[in-house]
């Protein structure tokens, strides 16, 4: 009975999987898409494959090294997918909309819970999986262990995912629970506190700076005991890597403590889960669809703060732009992201902060030089990730309730102006703060800052033109959740966009840049270096806002022709 | 006021309108009868320019929609069948909305215009509510409020009883009854023969994409003797 049930509700998502992806996607968007991954994949592999034949020759530290790579990534896969799932689980066990309709049918409540927390870390798991797979096979080509070392690698890998994935959604059951129903809709804002503290956490725990920096150690013996002691060695993902690490040198042929550790650890916190659900499911659930129709006033203080913000635009560019605004700060989802952005910066600039700098080989002024350029290109990605989850959805976020802009008077043109520019003027804020604040940190000269904050523009220009561009040609006006939208093909399609950009401007401009710095260090003596500078950032500027005028247009005729929403 | 001139709509190889000819005076109120997948909300759609016809020219107040699409809906009001709204605005803010897009200035005569409408339909108190807090009947009151506010001189409303109680029922009709004696237009899409055996002066019944019956509503039950009322002829139209 229990097995129908589970078996029922994996189908609805098997077909609703198969109707969206394979029979309303076209061969040729499938086919492109499947090259495209597997090309990807196959270049992390060869990142991580070279990475570890250093590491492998590196005498001494190598094998730690390699170890302790392989620790950090376990210990993000876990967090992510912890994290992930408190995020699925949420939507999957609480606010889908079909949840109504299953709980008015004599669908039992367990296999509810059940079904729904498989599917939910199914979905918070795979691409995460699937990006460890060329991190995992670059380690069994390095080091060409024996088979039960791939046993051991699937079964352990299956365990963590599921320890993880049972934590991320035991701790919504008990957010859930602990709320008020009016306020059970309001856990992902909780969940964006946490996130921040679990990637404030990760990465001091991880501490990478220490790695290459062996001088802050007062001997070797001291540096190779600290690159050898486990860190969270009371984690899931340091046990899962200690098995792994004997299984590689072929010590792993009989079940260790932390092998045992991790079965247990499974059984332990599923038991615990289901306990959980008997308890507090029912509950929560009742809570969450009380909570649906709560009633909440509009602020003032939102009000006015949206009509100062569009006074520099039309009335009707503004009227759309003050109605988005309070739909962001008045969806829970939306504005929690902000706190993400703040983890972010943070992070980022942080990073900037803690580069031992004074203790390189190679010169100050070139290195400083070159990193700033380099960061130039991180920006860039930061910018393009967040127009992914910004810039990118704002079309498909105007919902179902896009007839009313199709039936007005306002042209799709003006609609989509109006995004284009109230998106950019903020992002290229926020590039040229992250480039400012990490350039002052590295000291660069004048004349790098200007041009790396010229490109920064040039390129904020053209990222979230093809952001809009593509939220034009792929809009989904019928979502469940906003992660359907980015997580789409032409989300997809606009990272792919937006990162060869990135990278072909900084080809463009690195050769001439390159060769200022060695005239400027005196070891060539190489004329008109700056004219080729001036050129090759007049190239970049041509692509950045060619690009962003040809994507604009193409997603506005595309807007234009979609009748479907 | 409205011209469809052999309007075809294909969607891939499924023709949901087929060669739609159609005209309509000013001062009509229109009622498009037909029974499920015939075409009206299709028709409606590339009407108020959310579609475009495949074939055909449609024309509304002597302009080409596909030329003057901007200045055509400036003078239409469109009530969609689904009340899909903003909903983490509130039932005002919409209606500002919709005057800002309309661009119409919220001057002191149309503030008593939108009091007058809210409460009218019974929603006064709720106008500062989020409109996700709105049942199904009052977001379609909100919408036909929206409209009713910007006084177009044509409303289109596709199934616009869905959802409403019987006094919002009864105060629609009224309402598109006095708009018509004013001179405005209503082309206005129903399932229910009643309602347009009850108010509407022209009548079309279309049934897989083509439109089999128009006429003055008087004027069919002239033709159709046989028949005790619109409903037999829309049976009998439909089902051969």
């Amino acid at each position: 009975m229990y097995c129908a049930e589970l078996k029922t509700l994996f189908w609805i998502r098997k077909q609703s999987f198969l109707n969206r992806y394979m029979v309303s996607t076209n061969k040729k968007k499938f086919v492109f898409m499947a090259i495209t991954t597997f090309v990807v994949l196959s270049l992390i592999l060869i990142m991580c494959l070279r990475v570890l034949i250093h590491f492998k020759s590196t005498p001494l530290i190598g094998d730690y090294l390699s170890k302790q790579l392989l620790s950090m990534v376990y210990l993000v896969v876990f967090g992510m997918i912890i994290f992930s799932t408190i995020n699925t689980s949420l939507m999957n066990l609480y606010i889908s909309k079909d949840l109504e309709f299953l709980h008015a049918s004599p669908i039992r409540i367990d296999s509810l819970f059940v079904g729904r927390g498989i599917i939910s870390i199914f979905d918070s798991s795979w691409m995460v999986l699937l990006f460890l797979v060329p991190i995992l096979s670059a380690y069994g080509i390095a080091y060409m262990p024996e088979a039960h070392f791939y046993v051991k690698l699937i079964l352990l890998s299956l365990c963590l995912v599921l320890i993880g994935g049972y934590t991320g959604i035991i701790i919504t059951t008990l957010l859930v629970s602990a709320l008020p129903a009016k306020r059970v809709r309001d856990v992902v804002v909780i969940l964006g506190i946490v996130f921040f503290i679990i990637v404030y956490l990760l990465f001091r725990t991880m501490r990478p700076e220490q790695l290459v920096n062996p001088d802050s150690f007062t001997d070797v013996a001291d540096y190779l005991s600290y690159l050898s002691s486990p860190y969270m060695a009371a984690l899931p993902s340091r046990w899962v890597v200690e098995v792994l690490w004997d299984s590689i040198h072929g010590s792993g042929r009989v079940i260790s403590i932390p092998e045992l550790l991790t079965y247990n650890t499974l059984l332990l916190i599923f038991v615990l889960s289901i306990i959980l659900s008997r308890h507090l499911y029912r509950l929560g659930l009742f809570k969450a669809l009380e909570g649906r129709g709560r009633h909440q006033k509009a602020g003032k203080v939102l009000e006015f703060l949206s009509k100062i913000v569009t006074v520099p635009y039309p009335k009707e560019m503004g009227s759309i732009l003050i109605k988005d605004i309070k739909l962001f700060f008045r969806d829970n989802t939306q504005w929690t992201q902000l706190l993400l952005l703040g983890a972010l910066i943070f992070v980022y600039i942080y990073n900037f902060s803690v580069l031992p700098l004074h203790k390189s080989p190679v010169r100050m002024d070139f290195l400083q030089n070159t990193l700033a350029f380099l960061n130039l290109g991180l920006t860039s990605f930061i910018i393009s990730a967040l127009g992914a989850r910004f810039v990118y959805p704002s079309i498909s976020m105007e919902g179902e309730g896009f007839w009313l802009l199709k039936s007005s008077p306002l042209g799709v043109k003006q609609l989509v102006i109006a995004k284009f520019f109230f998106h950019y003027m903020i992002l290229s804020a926020l590039s040229l703060l992250l480039l400012t604040i990490s350039n002052v940190f590295l000291n660069v000269d004048k004349s790098t800052m200007i041009l790396t904050s010229t490109t920064v523009i040039l390129l904020t220009f053209a990222i979230v033109a093809i952001a809009i561009g593509f939220g034009c040609m792929y809009p989904v006006f019928r979502y469940e959740s906003l992660t359907n939208v980015v997580t789409g093909f032409g989300a997809f399609i606009y990272m792919l966009f937006s990162s060869i950009l990135i990278v072909l401007c900084i080809v463009i401009e690195a050769g001439p840049l390159y060769s200022i710095f060695v005239k400027g260090i005196g070891i060539s003596k190489e004329e008109g270096v700056i004219t080729n500078l001036i050129i090759s950032v007049l190239i970049v500027a041509v692509i950045c806002i060619g690009s962003g005028f040809y994507f604009l247009r193409k997603g506005i005729l595309s807007l234009e022709n979609i009748e479907d929403f | 006021m409205i011209e469809l001139d052999s309007v075809t709509k294909r969607f891939s190889s499924v023709v949901a309108v087929d060669d739609l000819t159609l005209k309509l005076k000013a001062g009509t109120l229109f009622g498009f009868l037909g029974p499920n997948g015939a075409g009206k909300t299709t028709t409606i759609k590339m009407l108020v320019g959310i579609m475009k016809p495949t074939r055909g020219r449609i024309e509304v107040l002597g302009m080409d929609i596909s030329k003057r699409s901007q200045e055509v809906k400036r003078c239409l009001g469109y009530i969609p069948d689904r009340p899909y709204l903003y909903e983490k605005l509130t039932g005002a803010e919409f209606i500002s909305l919709t005057l800002r897009l309309y661009g119409i200035r919220e001057e002191v005569s149309l503030k008593e215009r939108i009091d007058y409408y809210l409460e009218l339909f019974s929603l006064a108190e709720w106008k500062d509510e989020l409109i996700e807090n709105y049942s199904h009947g009052m977001k379609q009151r909100l919408i036909v409020t929206s409209v009713l506010i910007r006084d177009p001189k044509i409303i289109i409303v596709d199934e616009p009883m869905v959802g409403l109680d019987p006094i919002a029922v009864r105060m629609v009709k009224d309402i598109f009854r006095d708009l018509v004696k004013k001179g405005k237009t209503i082309f206005m899409s129903t399932h229910s023969v009643y309602l347009a055996e009850e108010i509407c002066s022209e009548i079309g019944l279309i049934h897989k994409g083509r439109l089999v019956l128009k006429d003055k509503t008087e004027e069919i039950m002239k033709s159709f003797k046989e028949m005790k009322s619109l409903e037999d002829i829309f049976i009998k139209l439909t089902l051969g």
